[in-house]
C-alpha cells in the first residue's frame, strides 16, 4: 500500500514536472524567437594584421607573467575562429590566456572574388609565414608554438614540413584530417569519375559557403531535424538554449572557399591523398611530414563524424619527431574544442602539454 | 528509478529520438557510400548548375536591355569597393601602429616573459627532454 502510494506521489512529481516543462517551453519559445543572437568571441584582442581574407589577432595578455613562446592558433578556413572563444568561462582563448599563453590567433573572413585563385601555396608559404613574422615582432620572441584545427592544422603541417629549421618549435594538432582516403563520405561524393571539380571551380570561382555547410549536414543527416526537436524539448533549460544557440550560430557561419583551394583539396588531398602518399608540391618543394622533427601534439576526438580515426591517426604516425603524442579525447569534432566537456577534457591536456614546452 | 508500473514516458521518448537519430544517420550515410549516390548527386548538381547558368545568361540579357545593372556589372563594383576598403584598413593600421610606439601604446602592457609550468609538470618535462636527448 506504501509503496502503490509512493508510486503515486512519484508519478505525479513527474508529470507535474513535465507540465512546468511545457508551460516555460512556451514562454522561452517565444523569447527566443524574439532575442538577437548570442554576442560571441568577447574576449579583448587586437587586429594586428589583416589581407584580404586573412586575420591576424593578438589577444590582451591576462598575466603580468607569460610563457616565453608565444602560440599561434590556425583556424580552420570553413569556419570562423570565435568556436575558440564561445562565452567567458566557455572560451578555450580565456583559459589559455589565465594560464599564462600569450595568444594569437588567424582567422578567416569569406575570400573575396578577386581571391579565388589563392590555394595552398598563397595559404602555407605566404599567409602563415607573414602571420609569423609578426607574431615574432610583437612578441619580441623568435619561437612559435603553432596550433592547428581541422583544415588549420594541415596548412600547419605542410607549413611545419616545409620550414623544418624553421621558427615553429611546438606543434599542436586538433583534429586534423590527413589521411584523406579514409573519409568515405567525401571520397565518395567527389568520385572523379562523376565530379568534374575543374568544371565547378571554374565556372563559380568561389565555392559557396552553402556548398560547404551541404557537405558538413550530409554527414549526418539527421542532425538539424533532431537538433531543433532538442532545442524544444529544452526550451525550459536556458542553459542548454545558450549553448545551443552559440554552437548554432557558428555552424551557421560557415565559409566560402576560394576555388583554387578547393581544387587542390579535392585534387591532391581525397584524390590523390598526397599528404599520406607523398607526391604533394609546394612552391617546387615536396611536403614531407617526416621532416617535421619538433614535439607534436595531435588531440582528436572519439566521436568526431567530420574527420574519423583512421584519418587523424595517420599525422603521429607519419611525422619524423622523437617528441609526439596522440590523445584520444571523449567528443566530436566541435565539442572537443568548445563546450562542457572541451573545459573537463581537452582543455587541461593542452595547457599541461604546452606548459612543458613554451618556456 | 523509473517505475515500471508507471514509466517515464519523457525519458523514454528521448531515447526514442536518440536511436531514430542513431539509426537515421547510420542509414542516410551507408546509402551515400554507394558509387550510384555519387553519380546521382553529382549529375543533379551538374543540371542545376547548367539551369542556373542559363537562367543567369537570361537575365543579364534581360537587364541589358532594360539599360540595368547586371550582376557582373555589380561585382565589379564591389570589387573596387573592396579594393578602398582595403587600402583604407592598411593605412588605419599604419596609422594605429606609429601612434601605439610598438606594442606597449594603447592600453596593451607588454608582460614578462618567464612564466614555468608547476613544478609536477617541470619534473616530466625535464625527464622527457633527458629521455627524447638519449634517443638523437
Amino acid at each position: 500500500m506504501a509503496v502503490a502510494q509512493a508510486a503515486e506521489q512519484g508519478v505525479a512529481q513527474r508529470i507535474k514536472g513535465e507540465v512546468e516543462r511545457a508551460i516555460q517551453r512556451s514562454i522561452k519559445g517565444l523569447e527566443y524567437l524574439a532575442s538577437p543572437a548570442p554576442a560571441v568571441g568577447l574576449t579583448p584582442k587586437d587586429i594586428i594584421y589583416r589581407r584580404g581574407t586573412l586575420n591576424l589577432y593578438h589577444y590582451r595578455p591576462l598575466c603580468d607573467d607569460v610563457y616565453r613562446m608565444p602560440l599561434l592558433l590556425v583556424m580552420a578556413t570553413t569556419n570562423k575562429a570565435y568556436v575558440f572563444d564561445l562565452a567567458p568561462g566557455q572560451s578555450l582563448i580565456e583559459f589559455l590566456l589565465r594560464q599564462g599563453y600569450d595568444v594569437f590567433v588567424i582567422d578567416w573572413d569569406p575570400p573575396r572574388p578577386d581571391e579565388k585563385g589563392l590555394g595552398f601555396e598563397d595559404y602555407v608559404l605566404d599567409f602563415i609565414p607573414s602571420c609569423i613574422q609578426r607574431v615574432q615582432e610583437r612578441s619580441e620572441t623568435d619561437d612559435v608554438t603553432l596550433i592547428g584545427y581541422c583544415m588549420g592544422g594541415v596548412l600547419s603541417a605542410m607549413y611545419a614540413a616545409l620550414h623544418a629549421d624553421g621558427p615553429v618549435k611546438n606543434l599542436a594538432f586538433f583534429t586534423t584530417p590527413t589521411d584523406w582516403s579514409q573519409m568515405k563520405l567525401m571520397t565518395n561524393w567527389t568520385d572523379r569519375r562523376y565530379f568534374d571539380v575543374d568544371r565547378l571551380v571554374d565556372s563559380l570561382g568561389i565555392i559557396p559557403s552553402d556548398v560547404v555547410a551541404a557537405g558538413f549536414d550530409m554527414q549526418r543527416p539527421t542532425q538539424r531535424v533532431v537538433g531543433n526537436i532538442r532545442l524544444w524539448d529544452n526550451m525550459w533549460n536556458d542553459q542548454f538554449v545558450k549553448s545551443y544557440r552559440m554552437f548554432e550560430r557558428w555552424g551557421n557561419d560557415t565559409l566560402p572557399l576560394a576555388g583554387e583551394y578547393f581544387r587542390q583539396i579535392v585534387k591532391e588531398l581525397l584524390w590523390d591523398n598526397k599528404l599520406v602518399n607523398g607526391g604533394l608540391k609546394l612552391g617546387g618543394q615536396v611536403v614531407d611530414l617526416r621532416n617535421i622533427k619538433v614535439p607534436v601534439l595531435h588531440i582528436t576526438a572519439e566521436h568526431d563524424h567530420l574527420v574519423p580515426q583512421d584519418c587523424a591517426k595517420a599525422l603521429i604516425a607519419n611525422v619524423g619527431s622523437d617528441d609526439k603524442e596522440e590523445v584520444m579525447l571523449k567528443g566530436g569534432h566541435v565539442s572537443l574544442v568548445a563546450g562542457p566537456n572541451a573545459i573537463k577534457r581537452m582543455w587541461p591536456k593542452l595547457d599541461q602539454w604546452l606548459g612543458a614546452r613554451c618556456t | 528509478m523509473s517505475d515500471p508500473a508507471f514509466p517515464d514516458f519523457g525519458n523514454l521518448w528521448r531515447d526514442l529520438l536518440r536511436q531514430w537519430e542513431d539509426a537515421g544517420n547510420s542509414l542516410g550515410t551507408d546509402a551515400m557510400k554507394s558509387p550510384e549516390f555519387s553519380k546521382f548527386m553529382n549529375q543533379a548538381t551538374s543540371s542545376s548548375a547548367a539551369l542556373q547558368r542559363v537562367f543567369a545568361d537570361l537575365s543579364a540579357k534581360y537587364l541589358a536591355a532594360l539599360n540595368l545593372p547586371t550582376k557582373s556589372d555589380i561585382s565589379a563594383i564591389i570589387e573596387r569597393l573592396h579594393a578602398i576598403e582595403k587600402r583604407i584598413e592598411e593605412m588605419q593600421l599604419a596609422m594605429a601602429e606609429g601612434q601605439s610606439q610598438g606594442p606597449a601604446g594603447r592600453g596593451f602592457v607588454k608582460p614578462t616573459r618567464n612564466r614555468q609550468p608547476p613544478a609536477g609538470d617541470r619534473v616530466a618535462a625535464a625527464d622527457r627532454a633527458a629521455s627524447v636527448g638519449g634517443l638523437i
